[in-house]
């Protein structure tokens, strides 16, 4: 299946931009730095926003709590372009990489589990009362959310050493 | 210095660790110590935010049950940060960039410590706007593990 991505990976990786990025020996340090910054901010802000939902200080209204999740979208964009960058430089050792198709299966699950909460979540959390318990399928959002956020930065760290090496 | 670093390096259980064919030795631990990495920053930065003016229907007294937490990071990662270091101690110790970061951690627990007591203090007002003092400590945090963050993860390129 991975093979499937053959002329697409050879396009990439010796188009003119690729070639440019790869000269600039800063490049790729600075995106990692990026990365890191980006990863604590998602992790950080998204896993506050989860532990609310699981029932931690239920006190605050959950759409409160949510005020913040713009900052996750910041970290989670920061993320996005530097790891742009590494798949336009390096573009076969990621899509070569099963560790990095699973990193990729668990972004999607967190994103599909946040338009869950989103679309279907929001009047319920509009309802619920300071000090309510918190319901059911709010805490299985929000144990899902940590979960798949685990299992991105797991298989991003592993990337190195799971599978192909690099 | 280098031989006392030498040693520790060669002990067996660093050895052992450093030469292990195994996900589940270097691997793991460098991939705990961005687990820590992430939380302990992260949760810092929602205080911070709040401190910036993010999320004003949180109340303050919320964030008590988040310092503690972010502690569970730290102490995972002083754990695996020891490991890390002595499996490879007679190079990182003679990282400049090793010590900026050190230092900037240092920094950083500290500020967190200092940030809570003030939060909790009867000098912080618990309302908004928030005093210049708290606005500067939640930049200072911020900057700090900026710093923290981005010098660790340059040791494996600079030094």
């Amino acid at each position: 299946m991975m093979a499937y991505f053959g002329p697409m990976v050879q396009w990439v990786g010796h188009s003119h931009l690729a070639i440019y990025l790869r000269d600039i020996p800063w490049v790729w340090p600075l995106c990692e730095t990026i990365h890191f910054i980006g990863l604590a901010m998602v992790v950080g802000v998204a896993g506050f926003f989860d532990l609310r939902l699981l029932g931690f200080f239920n006190r605050v209204p959950i759409s409160a709590c949510k005020e913040f999740m713009p900052w996750a979208m910041v970290g989670f964009a920061l993320n996005l372009v530097s790891g742009t960058v590494f798949l336009i430089i390096f573009p076969g050792q990621y899509v070569y990489s099963q560790t990095w198709w699973f990193k990729v299966f668990f972004l999607l699950i967190a994103g599909a589990n946040a338009l869950v909460f989103e679309t279907k979540m929001a009047d319920r959390m509009l309802a619920l009362q300071p000090g309510e318990a918190s319901p059911a399928a709010f805490r299985a959002i929000g144990a899902l959310s940590l979960v798949s956020w685990f299992f991105v930065l797991y298989f991003g760290r592993m990337l190195p050493y799971l599978g192909t090496a690099y | 210095m280098t031989p006392v670093l030498l040693w520790i390096q060669h002990l067996p259980v660093f050895v052992s660790i450093a030469e292990a064919d195994s996900v589940w030795a270097y691997p793991t631990v460098l991939m705990l110590h961005t687990v820590g990495l992430g939380w302990l920053v992260g949760l810092n930065t929602v205080v911070n935010l709040r401190l910036l003016g993010v999320g004003k229907r949180v109340p303050f007294g919320s964030f008590e049950k988040l310092f503690p937490m972010m502690w569970w990071g730290f102490w995972l990662n002083l754990a695996t940060g020891i490991i890390l270091f002595c499996l490879d101690a007679d190079h990182k110790a003679h990282q400049w960039i090793f010590y900026a970061k050190l230092g900037s951690v240092v920094l950083a627990m500290f500020l967190l410590t200092a940030e809570r007591n003030y939060i909790r203090s009867d000098e912080f007002p618990k309302t908004d706007p928030v005093p210049v003092k708290a606005r500067r400590y939640a930049w200072a945090s911020l900057s700090l593990w900026w710093i923290a963050t981005a010098t660790g993860r340059l040791m494996a390129y600079v030094g």
